[in-house]
């Protein structure tokens, strides 16, 4: 923080560019279909990751919907198709909702649409390092989702998006072509991986050290070390599939001379890394909204910052636990149980130093911190419940269960997806330049978060119970708790769709936002809504203490906040304490 | 999609109420206390150990989930924006906070961590005297094989005795989970796997010979791995060593037809083959041992050929030993292969049966809840209520 206080003089007299707001900015300087599919603007590369994920979260939903419809009594709802009974198509289908789930949305839904838009501006840059790459990165996803949905369309697939041998090598839906999907989903992920990286160690302004950062790019830092180190190992293990199920190389197949355990081995590898990839990005979304709708700088910077990298580096120890009744040996469980336990410190950290910011704030209820509230909730309860499937013994029980479906969902729905809800509320007015309806959006999130338990909560007693996952048909001891269940899905579909009717409805007609209506103190708040093409009118704004709010009053005239210059009080209190 | 839910709105609310069960001789159904939290009774010597690490952790995640809500929704409603008042200068770093909140949190998944430890130990050690059983799992079937050559395709076990199950695939992965004892493994090809309980001595009350468990597959097997559901028969000694002799010798005891029908569903053939015309994943067997009595012809495909072949006894043969040399149209080849798997004498028996439900009289005899002796009630998989398809 040495830095601060020779930058800050240049900072009380940068422009206040909230007041002039130019007529071309990112959205109008060009027009046309090829103006966007091949732009090099991080940001509109953003906006159509934004739409490509909401797409692929539709389909994924869709095919929830009609998996808790089916389970709403026990027996077989489902049409055969064609040749595929019921059961089968009811595999398929969760299959599909899966694969699309965690690969076409989850994984990319921060990093690559919001991180994308946000990461260069508040970095005070142009683009990210490499626009080309990043252009390619979403024209990978696009091809993988072709991947996906040829996939769908030429004959499904029934495997679960485990893809777990030796069943994946025998069955005889399109497992090469979903592999190969997801094959290239992975580079995608790589390159958006690589590029923040190298953004973020070569592209930070005068004045911002690592540790004057704003948490969200410590959040996406930790994110892209993952997504460059664990990937690749996806890539190697689906291409081994694909060998071993085209030419019949014996790798995993038992019956080829392979190991079905190895592959799992290799799948966990990248797939637990990749829970991280999901809720890290989560985790910085909300450092940013807790602090800014408590008029508070984030407490423990730099413990929240550290414990992001700690997660992303225990991480990859991890992986063993989702294998404890695999088969592999006693003393392996036990070593990677510790280590489990090990990696939910740093979320527990992050977890106390969110609330403490709060403490004597003056929170803000919008629907960002309703999001965010939500997500500690959520995250709370997935954090939580992950204890059980870490310790060996109850894990045992739990394995395979419904209680690892619950899990699993508070976690990458309750966690990643309220947070990245969160976060386009939060960045809506930025990335669009209009304001939506306060009312609706309060209560789509809390109708959302009502259906969500209604829905997911239930799911943990049917773990208790004993109800495996997967299962097409239950036996009738279960029905009670499913059907709940399949009431709470419909409930937090009423919710999503008050979410996107208010989000619409604001680009028609929402009132034209300001630049800094939340009074954010991060770079992207020192520019237009929308921002120009360049992402700065006129001078780049120098880094500042990202959480210093005091730097923004609340100005009702113009019902935004504006820019405070430091007082002469303000630099010697900070001479006096450099850290803060 | 639609119309098959009305009617199930219907049916499966009727279906709730009933619950009329036949019973085994000597089933003992009286209730046991059931475990806490939705858990299913405690049937194992070590499913005490599982539910107490599970209510320490459960006690610990309500203190700190309420932490979360309580201290959020306080500050929430405390420091909510108003007017009048503002945000307050506070410090914005604390080692002294930050040390508690990561020490105590390590301590106790620490705790955890060992008591798991000490109890998952427990469930990997087989007592040196543990019973042996030897499990085959296949799409979507379960065979157990005893010490004395009975074969089963429902588990019994003594009861008050450890049992160890020594388990392989025959094609995919599956895993073995019976709920009641707290134990899962999964089932793999290729290799042994390993998992053992001690069925608790006083599950069974005075006079009662038998009890009840549930025992599912809970790895992804593919179509039916929803069906892949059947029961643990937990005896009193008498009665295990009684079954054992009688099971072990059942194709020598019974008439042929009989016993063809229990090998019929000792292979599993019934998870996917109906007696009658019906179709399932595989072809009804009604239709085919009619056109065996009366010298027709199936109609198959051989080697993507679609042409019509006599129905006789060597398509028969070939068709349970390796049903892809001739697929029926209409099927996928999802029949694993039972070349190698049957004995001359189990297969003879087989056929037997297969042909025999060609005639009504046998057929009445030899109906698959018959052949399990009674219990077809609890018997019932999900998949039973859509005879008829």
């Amino acid at each position: 923080m040495s830095s601060t206080t020779q930058t800050t003089g240049t900072a009380t007299t940068a422009v206040a560019p909230q007041q002039s707001s130019p007529s071309e900015n990112y959205l109008n300087c060009s027009k046309g279909f090829l103006s966007w599919f091949f732009t090099l603007d991080h940001k509109r590369i953003g906006i159509m990751y934004l739409c490509a994920i909401f797409v692929s979260f539709a389909l994924g939903g869709f095919f929830a919907l009609a998996l808790r419809t089916e389970l709403f009594f026990p027996g077989m709802d489902f049409p055969a198709i064609g040749s595929r009974s019921p059961e089968a198509v009811y595999n398929q289908m969760f299959t599909l909702h899966g694969a699309i789930m965690v690969f076409l949305v989850i994984i990319p839904s921060i990093p690559a649409a919001l991180g994308n838009f946000v990461l260069p501006i508040m970095l005070g840059q142009v683009d990210v390092a490499f626009p080309r790459l990043n252009l390619f990165s979403f024209h990978l996803y696009v091809i993988g989702a072709i991947f996906f949905v040829a996939t769908l369309l030429g004959g499904g697939l029934d495997t679960g998006w485990t893809f777990y041998t030796p069943y994946s090598t025998s069955t005889d839906t399109m497992v090469i072509t979903a592999v190969m999907g997801a094959f290239i989903l992975g580079f995608s992920s790589i390159f958006t991986g690589i590029n923040f990286m190298v953004t973020i160690h070569k592209m930070r302004p005068p004045g911002m050290g690592f540790f004057n950062m704003p948490l969200f790019l410590w959040g996406m830092y930790a994110t892209a070390v993952i997504q460059v180190l664990a990937t690749p190992v996806l890539g190697i293990t689906l291409l081994m599939l694909a060998i071993e199920r085209s030419v019949g190389l014996g790798i995993f197949d038992p019956a080829l001379g392979g190991d079905p355990v190895l592959f799992q081995h290799f799948f966990w590898f990248y797939s637990h890394p990749a829970v991280y990839i999901m809720i890290l990005p989560g985790m910085a979304v909300i450092s940013e909204i807790i602090s800014v709708f408590s008029r508070k700088h984030i407490f423990g910077y730099k413990f929240i910052a550290i414990s992001s990298i700690a997660i992303a580096l225990f991480g990859f120890f991890v992986w063993g636990h989702h294998m404890f009744t695999s088969g592999q040996s006693t003393a392996m469980s036990t070593i990677f149980s510790a280590i489990t336990f090990s990696v939910a410190v740093p979320s527990a950290i992050k977890m106390f130093n969110w609330m403490t910011t709060m403490y004597k704030g003056e929170i803000v209820l919008k629907a960002p911190m309703v999001w965010a509230l939500g997500f500690m909730w959520l995250f709370g309860i997935g954090g939580l419940t992950g204890l059980f499937l870490g310790t060996m013994n109850t894990d045992v029980y739990y394995h395979d269960t419904y209680f690892v479906v619950a899990h699993f969902h508070y976690v990458m729905v309750g966690g990643t997806l309220w947070a990245f809800f969160g976060g386009i509320y939060y960045w809506w007015p930025k990335i669009t330049g209009k304001m939506y309806d306060e009312k609706p959006a309060i209560i789509g999130s809390l109708v959302a978060l009502l259906g969500f338990n209604v829905l997911f909560f239930p799911q943990f007693f049917l773990g208790n119970m004993g109800m495996p996952r997967r299962y097409a048909d239950y036996l009738p001891e279960f029905t009670l708790w499913h059907q709940v269940s399949t009431i709470g899905a419909y409930i937090l579909l009423v919710g999503l769709v008050i979410v996107a009717w208010n989000l619409l409805k604001s680009l028609t007609s929402g009132r034209k936002a300001p630049a800094n209506p939340w009074g954010g103190n991060t770079l992207e708040w020192h520019t237009s809504s929308p921002p120009p093409h360049y992402n700065f009118e006129n001078s780049i704004p120098t880094a500042d203490d990202p959480y210093d709010l005091d730097r923004w009053a609340w100005d009702p005239e113009t019902q935004s906040y504006v820019h405070v210059p430091l007082t002469e009080a303000d630099l010697a209190a900070r001479a006096a304490h450099p850290a803060h | 999609m639609l119309t098959n839910f009305i009617t199930h709105l219907t049916a499966g609310l009727l279906a709730l109420q009933e619950t009329t069960e036949e019973l085994l001789p000597g089933q003992d159904v009286s209730p046991l206390q059931p475990g806490p939290q939705f858990f299913p009774p405690q049937a194992s010597t070590t499913a005490a150990e599982t539910d107490t690490v599970y209510l320490l952790i459960f006690w610990l995640c309500m203190v700190a989930f309420v932490i979360i809500v309580a201290g959020t929704g306080y500050f929430v409603w405390k420091y909510r924006a108003r007017d009048g008042h503002k945000a307050e200068k506070t410090s914005t770093h604390d080692n002294v906070l930050e040390v508690t909140w990561t020490v105590i949190p390590t301590l106790l998944f620490g705790v955890m961590f060992w008591v798991g430890m000490k109890g998952y130990m427990g469930l990997k050690q087989a007592p040196g005297d543990a019973y042996p059983i030897q499990v085959t799992a296949q799409k979507w079937s379960w065979k157990f094989t005893y010490p004395n050559g009975a074969e089963s395709p429902e588990l019994h076990v003594p009861i008050g005795r450890p049992v160890k199950l020594t388990m392989t695939s025959l094609d995919v992965l599956h895993s073995l989970f019976i709920p009641a004892f707290r134990v899962k493994q999964d089932v793999v090809p290729g290799r042994y796997s390993m998992v053992w309980f001690d069925a608790k001595d006083d599950l069974i009350a005075e006079g009662k010979t038998v009890r009840l468990f549930d025992l599912f597959c809970t790895e992804y097997c593919g179509e039916q791995h929803s069906a892949m559901i059947t029961k643990v028969h937990v005896h009193t000694d008498e009665a295990f060593a009684e079954w054992a002799e009688e099971t072990a010798n059942f194709i020598q005891n019974e008439p042929a037809y009989i016993a063809g029908g229990k090998q019929f569903l000792i292979s599993g053939c019934n998870a996917c083959h109906a007696i009658d015309d019906a179709a399932g994943t595989g072809p009804g067997l009604g239709a085919l041992s009619q056109w065996i009595k009366d010298g027709g012809t199936v109609p198959v495909t051989v080697g993507g050929i679609a042409q019509d072949v006599p129905a006789d006894d060597n398509y028969l043969r070939e068709s349970i030993l390796q049903s892809s040399a001739k697929l029926h149209v209409g099927y996928a080849n999802q029949m694993p292969l039972f070349q190698g798997q049957l004995t001359e004498e189990q297969l003879s028996v087989l056929m037997i049966y297969i042909k025999s439900l060609a005639d009504e009289n046998y057929r009445a005899e030899s109906t698959l809840s018959q052949l399990e002796g009674g219990d077809e009630g609890g018997e019932a998989t999900p998949n039973d209520a859509e005879s008829g398809n």
